[in-house]
């Protein structure tokens, strides 16, 4: 046992705590991130599970990372490089595809193929879309302000918001209400008529949440998604260099650069506290790191529910935390390939390969599978999004070999009776099989199947029920009450505790806002920084 | 002949509409398509000597100060409250009644559910707090957000005032509380299946969603706003049914010298210039007016009602796009004698049938009911809501006789196939087989069976999709955006031509809110 002192005690080695913890070290504080497992990058990690053979295991795609992070924090130069996903290919069950580029005009031309009408909404549709997330832009940098306060930062930030939601104009105004409200299918039903293009323009709606194309809610979800830059670039995927875990390294080693120490194998036990203060954390080592202030990007339910002992907390406080949504919905499938699959509707190799492919050929095929999930099952028929990482990456596996990543939709953590190997072999079973539907052949080219189901996934990474974006973003989920209401502002009703996972405004998905955010509270809180 | 105003359509906004206006001394036309009056509020004969209320169980929501204004009551509408809201059966034992008195409910609730019986008193004062909120927004036109203007800056600032005074917790609990789905805020305060299932009709109802969904507690809400605390989907009482509130608003309205014409469906309204000036009949009749006041819903109105080179393509895809898609079935069952519910062998207290009989087992089972119409299909289990009039007013039947009335979902309006009368004949006996479980002697007892599916709603009252909401009640079709931003305040992009029934806020199911806002908006417009 051993004690040892800090300025500042980050809990979990997650992109979030990572981000945290470089911002913090950046502004001179004596940082340390305090990581369960033995590599870094919590959901966001590359591991080779077959010899040669390396998997994003959980997270694989990124388009949501925060400019602003990767500028402050020099990622490029730690190591990151994102190289674009160029297009998403929806096969039909009728032989035909849809395909969508990340060119608009070229994604306009497929559409003419399925539907004049459609291309023409598609131009409009493109724009607002665009004028949306610009206006939601603002909001990710922010403070969320609490409405039911009377305290000047709060009326202050009020009134921000208010003036920038009065600069819309009403037709903008209106359409960012719909998104907040209705339902993704709803929303694209007043766009589009081709079944297709609404299946797979709604699948962004329900990635990573407890909900179906047709639960109102979804659209914002839609929106969230759709908010993603790369370079600049509204609603462009990509793909990191070395995998997921390439991204978690960089900001690693941007945090190390500016002074910040990393423990693997640390396993936090307690948050400690007195008074109402915190003063540290004990591992389950016994070892002891002591400091002031203590940031935990772990979920809410894990920070305060196991970390902390009710005592420690006002009773409402825990109430709100307890009733605080999570609901894993979504597993991950990662296959080592003798060779690339051969797809019915595009046979042989080619650049649908380099892009996505989106199992969801109707709305109705991913309502069916929310369906499923609805009632404790695992979909039947998954909605799922495939890439191919050595496609765009050829050092993820042996030459001439590839790497599949097949995240799925729906794997309800609250499965009946809970999950099991049988069930998760079963559910990878589901999950070949709905490929098969697409790409016959797929069962001769596995050489290895990794399934992750929400049990796996929280097991593995401590995300309770699995759950990506660490709580479902539902609309009384989000801005001021995320993770609970009056501490949406990354404090904590513990002193000196702070929060910056994706529970925090603005959520999930590899964004860094959170802990960025965080982090800069507490150095207004605490002095220092630039 | 010049009238000041033609409203369309005598159902109880229609009627709101031209007391209001005659009252305030314009000469008003009233035309009605039907033979009847009140539009989806009414009672009528469907088997010989037996009357019902044929779409709607509870005439909803109507400001006090309306009723005042008009003076309904000496015009024959003096509405009670049911003494007991849901009443549902609970495996092995007598039924539990949620009476309007929450601690009666708890003593009730306390054999089945202990845990949820303490909560109950407090559920029902949040409930009542919440829908108080939503009645305070009912009372004025929909709010302009984003508006600078001092007048509207004022009113929502009496409304974040309003807001204010429901407390920090408070003011949490109702942000937080209408985009919730009713699954979640139901989880939040209880355990019993049962009870759950029974609650969430109130936010299901009449929307095809089910309680899983996103917006649900807002329905929940909604249907609880000017009800007692404790009147958990409970409804409102009169002599002669529903009906009786469109009667006294037209006496109200032929009192101020308002004219109301039966059999009277207008086909198209036209236009002079740019503004309306008048309407025409079916009979080819003609007749003039300078305001043109629709209480028929928005897709009707626009779709049906007017040329669509009038308007803005946009605005017309708008209103086309407003969801409308009632789940509801209705069966009403003439029976020769009161009908024993039981459960086992044990027989339901008489006092508990006034109730309204929730046959909703649990929210699970109301998702999957939901679940058949979303997909175009009909529930294999529908949730029924079962009431008996003739309990409440006898002379609905012959005596000794009654009237059993049921609100079954889900169904899809836009069912796989169409609506045949196979299709409503097989819906009718899924409805009844499922009501007999719990009332063994009901085809016994049976006389004659009226089976209405949102298709035959539709055709006959005219309400676009069966819809007797005239649309859905969602957060995206509230407020500033029903029913689409362009006529939130009833007045529409032509002019002359106003929107004045269920469609407009607050709409959905409110008695005669929205025909009053109308009202007020066509006379502030005539007064500048």
């Amino acid at each position: 046992m051993s004690t040892h002192r800090y300025d500042a005690v980050v809990i979990g080695g997650g992109h979030n705590g990572l981000v945290s913890a470089a911002y913090l070290a950046r502004a001179g504080k004596k940082v340390v991130v305090l990581e369960r497992r033995h590599l870094v990058g919590g959901a966001a990690v590359t591991e080779e599970v077959v010899p040669g053979f390396k998997f994003s295991v959980f997270s694989y795609v990124v388009s949501l990372l925060r400019p602003e992070v990767i500028r402050d924090l020099d990622l490029p130069s730690h190591g990151l490089q994102i190289l674009p996903l160029e297009s998403t290919v929806t096969p039909m069950f009728n032989g035909d595809y849809l395909a969508g580029w990340a060119d608009h005009d070229q994604t306009r031309h497929e559409y003419c193929r399925h539907s004049l009408r459609d291309a023409d909404a598609y131009d409009e549709y493109g724009k607002l879309m665009h004028h949306m997330a610009m206006a939601v832009k603002p909001i990710l940098a922010m403070v969320p302000p609490d409405p039911t306060s009377l305290a000047p930062s709060d009326l202050r930030g009020l009134l921000k918001l208010g003036a920038h939601f009065k600069d819309l104009n009403p037709k903008h105004f209106h359409a960012l209400y719909k998104l907040m409200t209705m339902s993704a299918g709803d929303f694209l039903d007043e766009w589009f008529e081709t079944d297709v293009i609404k299946a797979t323009r709604s699948a962004s709606g329900i990635i990573g949440t407890f909900m179906g194309p047709r639960t109102p809610g979804s659209a914002y979800v839609l929106l969230h998604h759709y908010m993603g830059e790369i370079d600049g670039a509204f609603r462009a995927w990509g793909f990191a260099k070395g995998g997921t875990g390439a991204i978690s390294e960089s900001i690693a080693g941007a945090a190390r650069a500016a002074g910040a120490e990393i423990v693997l194998n640390a396993s936090v036990a307690r948050v400690l506290t007195r008074g109402g203060k915190t003063y540290g954390v004990v591992l389950d080592s016994g070892d002891e790191y002591l400091s002031d202030v203590v940031v935990t990007s772990l979920d809410p339910k894990r920070s305060f529910l196991s970390l902390l002992q009710p005592a420690d907390l006002p009773a409402e406080f825990v109430s709100d935390i307890r009733k605080y949504k999570i609901r894993g919905s979504s597993g991950k499938v990662n296959l080592a390939l003798s060779a690339l699959p051969d797809f019915t509707c595009l046979p042989g190799v080619g650049p649908h390969h380099r892009g996505a492919i989106s199992i969801s050929p109707t709305l109705e095929y991913v309502e069916r599978a929310y369906d499923d999930a609805k009632y404790g099952k695992f979909s039947e028929r998954p909605y799922m999004d495939i890439i191919f990482p050595s496609m765009i990456d050829p050092h993820m596996a042996p030459p001439g070999q590839h790497v599949m990543s097949v995240f799925v939709q729906y794997a309800p953590s609250s499965i009946t009776g809970g999950w099991d190997a049988t069930k998760r072999e079963a559910f990878g079973d589901a999950v070949i099989d709905a490929i098969a539907q697409f790409a016959p052949r797929i069962r001769d080219n596995i050489i290895h199947r990794q399934v992750m189901t929400p049990q796996d996934i929280e097991d593995i990474t401590g995300l309770t029920e699995g759950n990506i974006f660490q709580g479902e973003l539902a609309l009384h989920q989000l801005f001021f009450l995320r993770p609970a209401p009056g501490w949406a502002k990354f404090r904590t009703p513990v002193r000196g505790l702070y929060q910056c996972g994706s529970a925090t405004h603005p959520g999930g998905g590899i964004m860094g806002a959170g802990g960025r955010l965080a982090a800069l509270e507490i150095l207004k809180d605490v002095g220092g920084g630039r | 002949m010049t009238f000041d105003a033609i409203i369309i359509g005598a159902g109880v906004n229609g009627l709101t509409t031209a007391a209001c206006l005659a009252r305030a001394g314009r000469k008003v036309v009233v035309l009605e398509q039907r033979a009847t009056l009140g539009g989806v509020c009414s009672t009528e004969e469907f088997h010989r000597g037996f009357r019902a209320n044929i779409c709607v169980d509870d005439p909803g929501w109507m400001p006090a100060a309306l009723a005042a204004a008009l003076d309904l009551g000496s015009h024959g509408y003096r509405p009670s409250f049911a003494p007991i809201g849901a009443v549902f059966p609970v495996d092995g034992a007598a039924p539990v009644v949620l009476s309007a008195t929450p601690s009666q409910a708890a003593a009730s609730l306390q054999r089945v559910a202990p845990a949820d019986a303490a909560k109950w008193p407090a559920f029902c004062d949040q409930v009542a707090r919440l829908s108080g909120m939503f009645e305070a927004l009912y009372l004025t036109r929909a709010p302009a957000v984003g508006s600078t203007q001092l007048g509207e800056l004022w009113s929502l600032l009496s409304l974040g005032r309003r807001l204010r005074g429901l407390g920090k917790r408070g003011m949490i609990d109702f942000l937080r509380a209408a985009p919730m789905e009713v699954a979640d805020y139901l989880d939040e305060w209880f355990e019993s299946p049962a009870l759950k299932g029974a609650v969430a009709f109130g936010g299901v109802r009449d929307v095809q969603h089910g309680p899983m969904s996103g917006g649900t507690t807002l329905v929940l809400l909604h249907h609880h706003v000017g009800m007692p605390a404790g009147l958990i989907n409970g409804r409102r009482l009169s002599p002669g049914g529903v009906g009786a509130l469109p009667n006294a608003l037209a006496a109200a309205a032929r009192a101020a010298g308002a004219d109301i014409r039966l059999n009277a469906e207008v086909v198209q309204v036209v236009t002079r210039g740019d503004r309306v000036s008048g309407v025409v009949l079916v009979n080819g009749e003609q007749l003039e007016a300078r305001h043109v006041v629709s209480s028929a819903d928005v897709r009707r109105t626009f779709g049906t009602l007017l040329e669509p080179g009038l308007f803005d393509p946009e605005f017309l895809g708008a209103t086309e796009s407003v969801r409308m898609r009632s789940p509801s079935v209705r069966v009403h069952l003439a029976v020769d004698g009161l009908p024993g519910f039981a459960t086992s062998t044990q027989r339901w207290p008489a006092e508990s049938l006034g109730g309204t009989i929730t046959i909703a087992p649990s929210m699970a089972g109301m998702e999957r009911a939901y679940d058949a119409a979303k997909h175009g299909g009909v529930a294999a289990e529908p949730c029924l809501q079962v009431t008996i009039p003739t309990l409440h007013d006898s002379t609905l039947a012959p005596a000794g006789q009654h009237v059993v009335t049921v609100h079954a979902q889900f169904a899809a309006y836009r069912l796989a196939g169409g609506w045949t009368s196979e299709r409503r004949s097989a819906i009718g006996a899924t409805i009844l087989k499922q009501l007999a479980v719990h009332a063994p002697d009901i085809e016994a007892r049976l006389l004659h069976m009226d089976v209405r599916t949102p298709a035959d709603i539709e055709r006959e009252y005219l309400v676009t999709e069966g819809s007797v909401l005239h649309g859905e009640l969602a957060l995206d079709q509230f407020l500033f955006m029903r029913p689409v931003p362009a006529c939130a305040r009833h007045a529409t992009p032509l002019s002359g031509l106003w929107l004045c029934g269920s469609s407009t806020h607050p709409g959905a199911g409110t008695a005669g809110a929205s025909g009053w806002l109308a009202a007020q908006e066509i006379l502030r417009e005539k007064s500048r």
